[in-house]
């Protein structure tokens, strides 16, 4: 991949991936997912769960699933406010970026 | 490798980690190989890489020098662990000592920099850990420079409310005091930054109970004006008051509360989320764009009419604005930027309020 993926920018797109599931989501899941759009290795996501989780942006609680539990991940309303604050800056970011191609293509 | 060797290999590798860390990733990668399914395991195993390289981007994070754990740059650079900019990797320096006080008549101490980091080469120092040891509650005082938040101030707190105080004389100030007042002993309280970013943390630990007679917790930011660039408030439990400011961006999330603001200025951004409280704006200036999504109601003067703006607000309720009512729902298209409101209850918008006598 010629552009690198800051990490910045990898807690927006986990943060949106596990917003899309109100009721929590799980790190396979949430790998598959992201790595189904993206060139990145399976083993980044779990540093970033957890720091998300640190930074109580995302929650954590374990459910009962085929006899044992497993750890689903929510976002709190503190994720939700960083990450509307991502998308803000990351569209004006876009935009900045597009004027330059704009004659490109 | 199998699905034993793999994790048993994790294990080791990750022994530096303290034992809940260790544990955390462990149940994790568990986690993960049950969710992948015996049909699918070594594949997993496989798209997870060796244990060493699964380990590495642990412990990189984990470390206080944590290396880079930017998926796609094979280079080691250090990277702060507190990335507050897209595409940035910030040097955290150790900002401030916390001073805590026992006693009123003591002078606050103006707070420097331990050590700086001027450029992203250098090696960004961790957190400070820092236990305030006091009987029951009790009162601090911490003084930042204001170049060191003149950018970003971020502040979390899982306990106690926050009241900014912009007093018209506070021009000249080039520090920002922020004094708790009525917060629990042996919380952690960090602070972290760089860059003229500041974020400060207070975390209680999860198992503390405060008594429900105890006095409100506090934290009061006293600042001037115009001091912020980009002010994010995040807390568990309680409210935010603002006295009037200016600011670029302003981002509130109360779990638990209410958001009370004076004269706002906000020239780009506003988002404000009160899953579980009301918000009321004495009189607010938007440029761009604001968002704001209450349980309660909303109530806000703006600065001109409300269909001068780009203007979506629903609610449960009315929308009130002057004297005429909207069920539901009130939509306009001005050109003055991008007003967004949703209220479980009442929206009022330039309503007059009768105060009693």
């Amino acid at each position: 991949m010629s552009f690198p993926i800051s990490a910045a920018l990898l807690d927006a797109i986990v943060l949106s991936v596990v917003a899309q599931e109100p009721e929590g989501t799980y790190g396979y899941k949430i790998t598959q997912q992201v790595t189904h759009t993206l060139e990145l290795s399976e083993s980044t996501l779990y540093p970033v769960l957890r720091r998300l989780q640190k930074d109580q942006l995302l929650t954590v609680y374990d459910a009962p699933f085929n006899g044992r539990n497993r750890r689903y991940y929510q976002i709190t309303s503190a994720g939700r406010a960083q990450l509307a604050a991502y998308a803000q800056e990351w569209s004006r970011y876009r935009s900045s970026i597009d004027t330059f191609f704009r004659e490109v293509e | 490798m199998t699905r034993t060797a793999f994790l048993a290999a994790l294990e080791q590798l990750l022994a530096p980690l303290p034992e809940a860390e260790r544990k955390d990733a462990l149940s994790y990668y568990e986690d993960y190989l049950d969710a992948a399914g015996p049909e699918n395991e070594a594949r997993a195993i496989a798209e997870l890489g060796s244990p060493e390289e699964v380990a590495r981007k642990i412990l990189d994070e984990q470390s206080p020098q944590g290396a880079s754990a930017a998926p796609a740059s094979p280079a080691r650079k250090p990277h702060s662990r507190w990335r507050m900019v897209l595409g940035g990797g910030l040097a955290v320096l150790v900002l401030a000592c916390f001073f805590f006080q026992h006693s009123k008549a003591t002078p606050v101490q103006p707070v420097e920099p331990v050590s700086s980091a001027a450029d992203s080469s250098s090696v960004p120092a961790d957190t400070v850990p820092l236990t305030i040891p006091a009987d029951d509650l009790g009162e601090s005082t911490l003084q930042i420079p204001l170049e060191k938040l003149n950018q970003e101030l971020k502040l979390s707190l899982n306990y106690g409310s926050v009241t900014f105080v912009t007093d018209p004389s506070l021009t000249s100030e080039k520090y920002a005091t922020f004094q708790f007042d009525n917060f629990p002993h042996s919380p952690v309280l960090r602070t972290t930054g760089g860059d003229g970013r500041t974020t400060l943390t207070f975390e209680m630990p999860e198992n503390w109970q405060v008594a429900e007679d105890a006095p409100e917790a506090m934290l009061t930011v006293t600042i001037p004006a115009d001091a912020l660039t980009r002010l994010i408030i995040s807390l568990e439990t309680g409210d935010v008051r603002l006295a009037p400011m200016q600011l670029k961006t302003l981002t509130i999330a109360l779990n638990n509360g209410s958001l009370r603001a004076e004269n706002l200025t906000v020239t780009r951004d506003l988002l404000v989320e009160l899953p579980a409280g009301g918000c009321t704006i004495d009189h607010l200036s938007i440029a761009e764009y604001a968002s704001i999504a209450a349980t309660y109601c909303i109530r806000l003067h703006l600065d001109g009419d409300p269909a001068d703006y780009t203007t979506d607000a629903r609610t449960d309720d009315v929308v009130r604005i002057g004297n005429k009512e909207y069920d539901k729902r009130y939509t306009s298209s001005g050109s003055n930027g991008i007003l967004n409101l949703y209220a479980k209850g009442l929206i009022y918008l330039n309503v007059e309020e009768q105060r009693p006598a």
